[in-house]
């Protein structure tokens, strides 16, 4: 059995989560809170070692610095949450950042449509090449909305857009099963390799 | 992108984004066309409900018999994210329902931004329905930036609170299964909406209803009944004609032409 | 002024994005990498709202001796404690990373491995449902899983060819027709935000 001090922590942290298969135990809501409290500090202390502390180390105080209070100035506005009368001062920071991650969609998504396309025109010379089509369409034709009463053409193809799309889900669902058997093994073999000391 | 490179100096458009401007431009003009015709109350076609919509107020009511809260998880990513962008409307949805029957609603999130977000969206909708005293700051939490350290506080959370419904609507990581389970431990009647095809089918497969990809874009836009907002959604099926078209039409040029395939080297200069 | 001016600097910003990626002129300029900067720069300087979030919840846990009080201590300690570690030192110094790979690593690696155990808890309740549609997703499923185990091969030689043949043609066309769909979606969605026609996230009815 191991001495290490790293080894059993990580021992009775792996058992205490496995714990929870069972039911909710004080053990697992050690971990729980534990693992939460980490990752929320973890997450802060992250932030400021990689983006606020060179900010205000580097730049700002760098020639043509000032830019940099802008942003910053912008982020706090988000506080004004919790100072009453002052709560609408927050969705300052919240429009901008929204309008922001629209534009990369609108700038960045249609190369994602234009790919789909050019990748699915293909030669007509082969059945799979015309069945890789059906499908496609297929499923165009599931999702679409407007027809209530969708024509006899469309609903067949939908039929056979929702099957091609139920086999894709179901590939990519058999496809992780194995992968997160694997995962589960690697705890379990550090259990009882790097723990207990069996199986050597 | 280099700036050197081929005829960069000489273009309008940076190279390779040619076919995407034309298909943004196409929408965009197509959903102005549409929100123009509504606005005139000129004939539309109707849209079709879609099931997830429905279950909304069903799910509300069936926590209210059961005496249990409600849990809406907009996914572990940040607001960039079109997916979490969608969730809002549904949200509102929630929150207005929630209101309506008394019923608590509890919301988590895994990033800072949404959080903030979510908790102002579901304040306000209690403030216009009339129920302010109903929001509970406590109910709407953010619990870790770390997905798993995240699924682990919903994990506790589905346990010792029990929702009697649990919405996931937004973008998932391989946390999802530990949601589902969490949700379908608790007796949870589940809702799932998300377009990352790694997670769809642990949705389809675990939950009781789901909605796939652009179904969940076309809810959030159709929730509210707002016919502004629906009249959007007939432009993205004009849209999904002409990407049809398209690739009819390119998978005929090259039958035809070949590899040299004139409409394909287009639609990617 | 208070609701329409953030929308609109919303829609400026967004434009903004669209310019800079899209036209040589612009992007010439090197702007739209210095923009992404400053905004991530503006999420950080918001980085403690989830903490303030945190730190509430459970203070008010531990004030009013709510059920199960006594680990909210932990997870505000925690909290506090690693936060406070990593405001002085970097996140490669011994005491943090020791944190890191010890505490968090085999919890994260541990709850990764539950999702096996759930995995087919999953494919159980997919089965009992007992229709065409779970059928069709479990049949896949099978075959994907047997096809990558390579038992399937053993069974039946022809195996590897199906399976090669259904990843090329239903799995292809299935997943484009969700990925364009999904990309016609967010554009709508993304267009609908921009033209201030979507605002629950404001706090603000739609319309």
């Amino acid at each position: 059995m191991s001495t290490s001090l790293a080894v059993w922590t990580g021992a009775l942290l792996t058992l205490a989560v496995l714990s929870f298969l069972y039911d909710d135990n004080p053990a697992w809501r050690i971990t729980e809170h534990l693992y939460v409290g980490l990752a929320a500090g973890y997450g802060l202390g992250y932030t400021w070692q990689n983006y606020l502390r060179p900010v205000l180390l580097n730049q700002v105080g760098a020639p043509g610095g000032w830019i940099w209070i802008f942003p910053l100035v912008l982020g706090a506005l988000l506080y004004t949450r919790y100072i009453r009368g002052w709560e609408w001062l927050a969705r300052f920071p919240m429009g901008i950042w929204i309008g922001y991650g629209a534009g990369y969609i609108l700038a960045y998504l249609p190369r994602v449509v234009v790919g789909q396309v050019t990748g699915s025109m293909v030669a007509l010379n082969s059945l799979s090449n015309v069945a890789l089509l059906v499908c496609l369409l297929g499923g165009f034709a599931t999702f679409v909305f407007t027809l209530p009463d969708r024509p006899g053409l469309i609903r067949t193809a939908g039929r056979i857009g929702r099957y091609a799309i139920l086999i894709a889900l179901g590939v990519a669902f058999g496809g992780t099963v194995l992968y997160r058997f694997t995962l589960l093994y690697g705890q379990v073999h550090f259990l009882v390799h790097d723990w207990l000391g069996l199986g050597h | 992108m280099g700036f050197d490179g081929p005829g960069y100096g000489a273009r309008l458009l940076l190279p390779g984004y040619l076919g995407s401007a034309l298909l943004a431009a196409l929408l965009l003009a197509l959903m102005l066309i549409c929100l123009f015709r509504a606005r005139h109350g000129l004939r539309m076609p109707h849209l079709r409900r879609l099931p997830g919509i429905r279950v909304l107020e069903e799910m509300v009511g069936r926590a209210t018999e059961m005496g249990r809260p409600v849990h809406m998880t907009p996914g572990t990513d940040d607001p960039r994210n079109p997916q979490v962008l969608a969730s809002f409307p549904i949200l509102r949805q929630l929150a207005l329902a929630a209101a309506r029957y008394d019923t608590p609603l509890l919301h988590t999130s895994a990033d800072q931004i949404v959080y903030a977000l979510s908790d102002a969206t579901i304040q306000q909708t209690y403030i216009e329905a009339g129920r302010a005293s109903l929001y509970d700051p406590e109910h709407v939490r953010y619990l870790s930036d770390n997905p798993f350290a995240y699924a682990a506080a919903v994990m506790g959370m589905f346990r010792r609170e029990r929702p009697a419904a649990n919405v996931m609507f937004g973008n998932f990581g391989a946390e999802a299964l530990l949601l589902i389970e969490a949700g379908a431990d608790a007796g949870s009647l589940q809702l799932a909406a998300t377009s990352n095809i790694f997670q769809l089918p642990f949705f389809v497969a675990g939950c009781d209803y789901t909605l796939i990809g652009e179904e969940m874009y076309v809810a959030a836009a159709s929730v509210s009944g707002d016919p502004m907002l629906r009249s959007t959604v007939i432009a993205q099926d004009w849209m999904r004609l002409v990407v049809a078209l398209l690739v009819l039409a390119g998978a005929i040029v090259h039958t035809l032409a070949g590899p040299s395939d004139p409409l394909r080297r287009w639609l990617q200069r | 002024m208070r609701k329409e001016l953030p929308i609109w600097l919303g829609t400026m910003a967004g434009a903004f994005v669209v310019a800079t990626r899209w036209f040589t002129l612009v992007n010439a300029t090197g702007v739209d990498r210095m923009a992404d900067r400053l905004i991530v720069a503006s999420y950080a300087a918001a980085a403690a709202v989830g903490f303030i979030g945190l730190t509430r919840v459970h203070l008010r846990a531990i004030d009013a001796r709510r059920p199960l009080w006594g680990y909210s201590i932990v997870l505000l300690v925690a909290m506090y404690g690693y936060a406070g570690l990593l405001f002085f030192l970097p996140a490669s110094a011994p005491l943090p990373s020791w944190i890191f790979l010890n505490v968090m690593g085999p919890v994260f690696s541990t709850m990764y491995g539950l999702i096996a155990f759930f995995i087919t808890s999953a494919a159980y309740r997919a089965f009992r449902v007992r229709n065409l549609e779970s059928g069709i997703l479990l049949a896949a499923a099978a075959i994907a899983l047997l096809g990558n185990s390579a038992v399937g091969g053993r069974i039946w030689h022809g195996w590897d060819g199906l399976v090669a043949w259904i990843m090329a043609v239903p799995v292809t066309g299935g997943f484009r027709a969700i990925q364009v769909g999904a990309a016609l979606g967010a554009l709508g969605t993304a267009v609908r935000v921009l033209l201030g026609l979507e605002r629950s996230h404001m706090g603000s009815p739609q319309g």
